[in-house]
């Protein structure tokens, strides 16, 4: 996917993006618990500023976003239950159940180091 | 099917083509504005905070053409062309969320390109298309 989004830039351009990882240095058990916690994104082989650098992208930065990554998972899980009957109405109980389900995953995750979130930004020399 | 979608982006094609039919309730945008500060019918991760950095990134301004890759509703990239005068490309694989999402920029008087469905690892545009390309958590 990279190696197509960087023949899309023209010479100077710029790609950002934030992406769920692993947390580097897990064990073989604690990085299958990684994955399935989290979304496919963590199956990844390399880091991303490896991965960028293969497609050919200089002046890579990868920053950790995962405090805040935390805080938003919280707060969408807190928000649906405090709205639950409505969201329920609007979405359905399955679906409602599915998303806290996720959220709540990302969020043990989160919280026993397993998970990470970067946000990735390099340029097309 | 798309060409070179996976078994697993057609499974998400159909579930987040589900999500995305259903058009903008009160309730769901009040959720949203609490929890990522904007209502652009996002259910991710991705904050007005994340946004704006994205925005600073791309160096994004009205001489740039910026390509949303897995765009959803249309977050984030018609909030940063709304907020830069960028224009923008949507893609992604539900139809349904595109539809959205060019109905919205219509109303935000967003300069939208236009919206392509295409999975993230086949995006039919020529080389050297674009100055700037984001893309937030994309599950493929």
């Amino acid at each position: 996917m990279l190696r197509a989004c960087r023949r899309l830039l023209r010479s100077g351009g710029s790609i950002a993006y934030t992406t769920i990882v692993a947390a580097a240095g897990l064990d073989d058990a604690r990085r299958r618990e990684a994955i399935r916690l989290g979304p496919p994104a963590v199956e990844a082989t390399a880091p991303d500023d490896v991965l960028m650098e293969r497609a050919g992208f200089v002046e890579i930065d990868v920053t950790d976003v995962t405090p805040s990554f935390l805080d938003t998972a919280r707060a969408w899980s807190s928000e649906f239950s405090r709205h639950e009957s409505g969201v329920k109405e609007v979405l359905g109980e399955p679906e409602w159940e599915e998303r806290q389900g996720s959220r709540a995953r990302i969020i043990t995750g989160i919280r026993d180091g397993l998970l990470r979130r970067v946000l990735v930004s390099a340029r097309v020399p | 099917m798309e060409r070179g979608s996976s078994k697993y982006e057609r499974e998400k094609r159909a579930e987040f083509g589900e999500r995305y039919a259903i058009g903008h309730r009160d309730v769901l945008d009040a959720i949203e504005r609490a929890v990522i500060g904007a209502d652009w019918g996002a259910n991710g991760y991705t904050t007005v905070r994340e946004a704006n950095e994205l925005a600073e990134r791309l160096r994004l301004d009205a001489s740039k053409r910026l390509l949303d890759v897995g765009t959803g509703r249309g977050w984030p990239g018609l909030y940063l062309a709304k907020k830069t005068g960028c224009e923008v490309v949507l893609t992604d694989l539900p139809i349904e969320g595109l539809r959205h999402g060019l109905t919205r920029a219509h109303q935000e008087q967003v300069a939208t390109l236009g919206a392509v469905v295409s999975s993230a690892r086949w995006l039919p545009f020529r080389d050297r298309s674009f100055d700037a390309l984001c893309h937030s958590d994309v599950l493929c």
